[in-house]
């Protein structure tokens, strides 16, 4: 299994630059760089309204950037090949889509694109999730309707998938159910996983890497035992921090100045390291992270 | 929208009410221009001030005085009960189950606005026809309660034809059915009755019958109940497919409601079949690919619905034409003469379906072609959009195929010259069809009256033009087709310099 | 999966998963609930199970190989290492318990709680006994 996993040379996907802006408005995306290498899982952490579905939509080339560069599988997204796309699976937001269709229909439509499609996957998650063949999808409710999107995408065992707030309509158990189904891609077939939703409980049980998007850009992306690990929440006077901070040599992510010259400051410490004794510093969730880093 | 009496609780009653009713009585005019729609507005202001004012003033011009009031009496009368029907649809709209159970008065407020419109209205129109009539020296106030008693009647069972559709099929068969010797000795009598008990009270009677009906408004106005709940979210679904279809994105029959469904198995059972076969017969090869992706793209206007249902209306057409010949013993030559203005409208627009309704189906299912863009097969970037557009004009190229039995058989009874002069434009206009997909926007319900507007005066002027000149009319025609081929040509070179067609929509 | 070895996961807690892995099965081990030679769930198993990513499982696993509390064996099921046969003594078990010690005393301090006050309740609440 570990041999998915090793990061290869080629990255999975590969964004460099990103510059999107709808219409004459504002830019969505700012100059965003992204890498994503095979085998990896990695949750997309950001406000609502940060950009997150563009920033998705971009990277399929579903969207064109004003600027930047965007590959997938080393070719860029505006002409994928057939070969490529097939490799690809893609959970949008709605999950209404098609809706004039039987459950059985939309399979059978999307199987007689793909090359290669696993019936017996299908077939299996249809049963164990209890999804009703011949109804129409209008009529099916939204946790159906979510776990056929979910099952039309892993159906031709892609390579990529990318999920943007695949659970929103889901129950817990639902979830757990999903979150399994995808561990098991995992480990099967090294996918790369990008996934991006607010159920940070989800993201922290199946995501090994987490990028938090800010401003149009991806500030951070590393894997969460390591911010779990490595990052603290110094606080004191600006100068004892400052001084804390540069005697560590850690990197400090995040600044807010308090009343009466003191100061907070998160902080990620070089891996290994402690802080001493006596120093204000306190773990953080990846709740906190969130609040501070998106 | 609906006026908020608690912002107004420490105001005494009188004062609350004025604000809530004003608020009611403003809501189509506010809801419109938050629509964006007020240059609509305007069009269709327009428009029904030339209807209604075009044989006022005619009639003033022509006709002796007396007539002429009566003209300008009626058409006065036709714009205030149309500002009524609309003011009561806006009232029912207004009038949600959730709110009526719970702010408190805003029921009462409901029933009260439309009672004093009514009353209003009815005030006016009799005040109006009494001074009037006074005026040119007969019994003012005998015409008065007379107008005042039609006006109310008249608009009263507009307000209850509007709350509950099925009204119209009595009156529509009231009326089909006056020639039946019993049905109109009946309603002779009655009326006759009427008038008697009228004549001996007419204060009385006036007064009495407004009671009665202003009793029987308000109960067009639910309760808050289950049953208003069921009411109102049956009229929701009714003004969303109306408004939907009126925009030019046809819903599916389902969207109907049980007996849509029913009606529309017909052509799913068409479209489930030619979906099955056509996965059955997948290939990669483009054409394959792009007659699958067409299902989805398309939608409820694929052109397995489409031409199924143009040649159904042209089977329906020619029974009824041939039942008609046989019943009556007219020609068919002589009926296709006669209906041809018809006939033209009905081909013309036949052949414009494609060009109408395929760029709303693409705006429909753009998210659908988020997920088609990705599947491997798919043509990709201008390959892409010229195989849509293709696509496209297949499609409308088999609607003209499928109308020119229909055409040859009008041309035959004679009169098809001008058919053929009226249906000539719509070749150019078929160009349109190839606009820019990607930058595709939402067209409201104002947006689609332009282009049906265009098409109308279009053909109009064209057969006006060549029945001026019967010489010129194969000359035209020609002109017609070789600007087709020009505007053809240019909109398919054109499309190297486009972005993708699909997504459609994603850059407007 | 045995009875022995039910872990449930944290989330939203300052302690990442791995560790909370490690000190669950370190604590197993220590009070004699997992015992030399027993087998313990393959990653794969583990992570099907918990729905947690597989590496993670991988990682606490090879920590714990570190430490000589599991051994790997090639083509079988990791196992709990031989040399811990039975319960660990008291002296190296009662050092499990500093982490959450500290934490309470860091409160107690914080409150400022007295040294007696604070050990009159830890007596008070072992009195009690175990929760149902």
């Amino acid at each position: 299994m570990n041999e998915h996993l090793l990061a290869a040379t080629t990255p999975s996907v590969d964004l460099a630059g990103v510059t999107l802006a709808y219409g004459n408005g504002p830019a969505v995306l700012k100059g965003l760089d992204w890498q994503l290498l095979p085998g990896q899982v990695v949750g997309l952490l950001g406000r609502n309204g940060a950009g997150k579905t563009t920033l998705l939509e971009a990277l399929l080339g579903l969207r064109e950037t004003q600027a930047g560069k965007a590959q997938v599988f080393g070719q860029p997204v505006a002409a994928l090949d057939d070969a490529t796309r097939a490799r690809i699976g893609y959970v949008p937001q709605q999950s209404d889509l098609f809706d004039s269709f039987t459950a059985d229909q939309l399979l059978r439509y999307f199987r007689s694109f793909y090359p290669r499609w696993n019936q017996a996957k299908v077939d299996g998650l249809m049963s164990r999730w209890d999804i009703n063949r011949h109804q129409r999808i209008a009529k099916l409710s939204g946790g159906q309707q979510q776990r056929l999107s979910i099952i039309r995408a892993l159906a031709h065992d892609p390579d990529l998938l990318v999920l943007d707030e695949p659970v929103a309509s889901l129950d817990p158990a639902g979830r757990r159910d999903f979150l399994r189904e995808l561990v098991e891609q995992v480990i099967e077939r090294g996918t790369t996983v990008v996934f991006s939703t607010h159920i940070l409980s989800d993201l922290e049980r199946v995501a090994f890497h987490m990028a938090f998007m800010s401003e149009g850009r991806i500030t951070l992306q590393a894997p969460l035992d390591e911010l779990l690990d490595e990052v603290r929440l110094l606080s004191g006077t600006t100068s004892e921090v400052q001084g804390l901070v540069q005697r560590l040599g850690a990197t400090a992510l995040k600044r807010k100045p308090l009343a009466a010259g003191r100061e907070q400051v998160l902080a990620r410490l070089p891996a290994g390291t402690q802080l001493p004794a006596g120093a204000d510093g306190e773990a953080v969730t990846l709740e906190d992270l969130f609040m501070e880093l998106t | 929208m609906t006026a908020d009496p608690v912002a107004h609780s420490s105001a005494p009653v009188a004062a609350r009410r004025w604000p809530q009713s004003r608020a009611m009585l403003l809501a189509p005019w506010h809801w419109t221009r938050n629509d964006g729609g007020l240059w609509a507005l305007r069009l269709y202001g327009a428009v029904a001030l030339l209807l209604l004012g075009a044989p006022a003033a005619a009639a003033l011009w022509w006709m002796p005085l007396p007539l002429a009031a009566v003209v300008v009496g009626v058409a006065i009368f036709v714009g205030l009960a149309l500002v009524w029907g609309l003011q009561i649809g806006v009232l029912l709209r207004l009038d949600h189950p959730r709110v009526a159970h719970t702010v408190p008065g805003h029921a009462r407020a409901l029933r009260a606005v439309a009672l004093g419109l009514w009353l209003g209205l009815v005030a006016l129109c009799g005040l109006v026809s009494a001074l009037a009539v006074g005026l040119l020296g007969g019994d003012g106030l005998r015409t008065g309660l007379v107008v005042a008693v039609g006006a109310a009647t008249l608009l009263w069972v507009l307000a209850l034809a509007i709350r509950w559709w099925w009204l119209w099929v009595p009156i529509c068969l009231g009326f089909s059915f006056y020639g039946f010797a019993a049905w109109r000795h009946l309603v002779v009598a009655s009326w006759a009755w009427l008038q008697q008990q009228w004549q001996a009270q007419p204060v009385l009677m006036t007064l009495g019958v407004l009671l009665l009906q202003g009793l029987v408004l308000p109960v067009i106005f639910g309760h808050g109940d289950g049953r208003h709940a069921r009411a109102y979210a049956s009229r929701e679904r009714w003004r969303k497919v109306t408004a939907a279809s009126s925009a030019g994105r046809m819903p599916a029959w389902a969207a109907y409601g049980l007996w849509g469904e029913w009606l529309g198995l017909p052509w799913q059972r068409l479209a489930n079949a030619w979906l099955s076969w056509v996965c059955r017969q997948a290939t990669p090869s483009p054409r394959s690919v792009m007659a699958r992706a067409e299902v989805v793209m398309h939608g409820p206007h694929h052109w397995v619905r489409q031409l199924s249902t143009a040649l159904l209306v042209q089977l329906v057409v020619a029974l009824c034409l041939v039942a008609t010949t046989w019943q009556t013993g007219l020609s068919l030559r002589v009926l296709l003469e006669g209906g041809h203005v018809g006939i033209s409208v009905g081909l013309a627009s036949m052949a414009l379906t494609a060009v109408m309704t395929l760029p709303g189906a693409l705006w429909q299912s753009r998210r659908e072609q988020a997920l088609l863009v990705l599947l491997p097969g798919m043509p990709t970037g201008t390959a892409l959009t010229r195989a849509v557009a293709w696509r496209q004009m297949r499609q409308c190229l088999w609607s003209w195929a499928v109308l020119l039995p229909a055409l040859a058989t009008v041309v035959w009874a004679g009169k098809g010259w001008t058919t053929l002069a009226y249906v000539a434009p719509a070749l150019p206009l078929s160009a349109w069809l190839w606009r820019d997909a990607s930058r595709l926007r939402e067209s409201g319900q104002a947006g689609a009256v332009v282009p049906i507007l265009l098409c109308v005066l279009a053909g109009g002027l064209s057969a006006f033009l060549t029945s001026r000149a019967p010489g010129a009319l194969l000359p035209w025609l020609a002109v017609m087709v070789l600007l087709a081929a020009g505007l053809l040509a240019w909109r398919w070179r054109r499309m190297l310099h486009l972005p993708q067609a699909l997504p459609a929509g994603r850059l407007g | 999966m045995e009875d022995s070895f039910a872990f449930s996961i944290q989330t939203g807690s300052a302690e990442p998963i791995y560790r909370q892995l490690v000190e669950h099965v370190r604590r197993r081990i220590a009070s004699g609930q997992l015992r030399a030679g027993d087998e313990i769930p393959s990653v794969r198993e583990l992570a099907q199970v918990l729905a947690v990513h597989p590496m993670t499982i991988s990682k606490a696993y090879s920590l714990l190989e570190a430490e000589g509390l599991l051994e790997r064996r090639r083509g079988l099921a990791m196992r709990v290492a031989p040399q811990h046969l039975r319960a660990q003594p008291a002296a190296s078990r009662i050092e499990l318990l500093r982490p959450v010690l500290s934490r309470a005393a860091a409160e107690a301090r914080q409150l400022q709680l007295s040294k007696r006050a604070a050990l009159k309740l830890f007596e008070d609440i072992l009195d009690e006994g175990p929760e149902t």
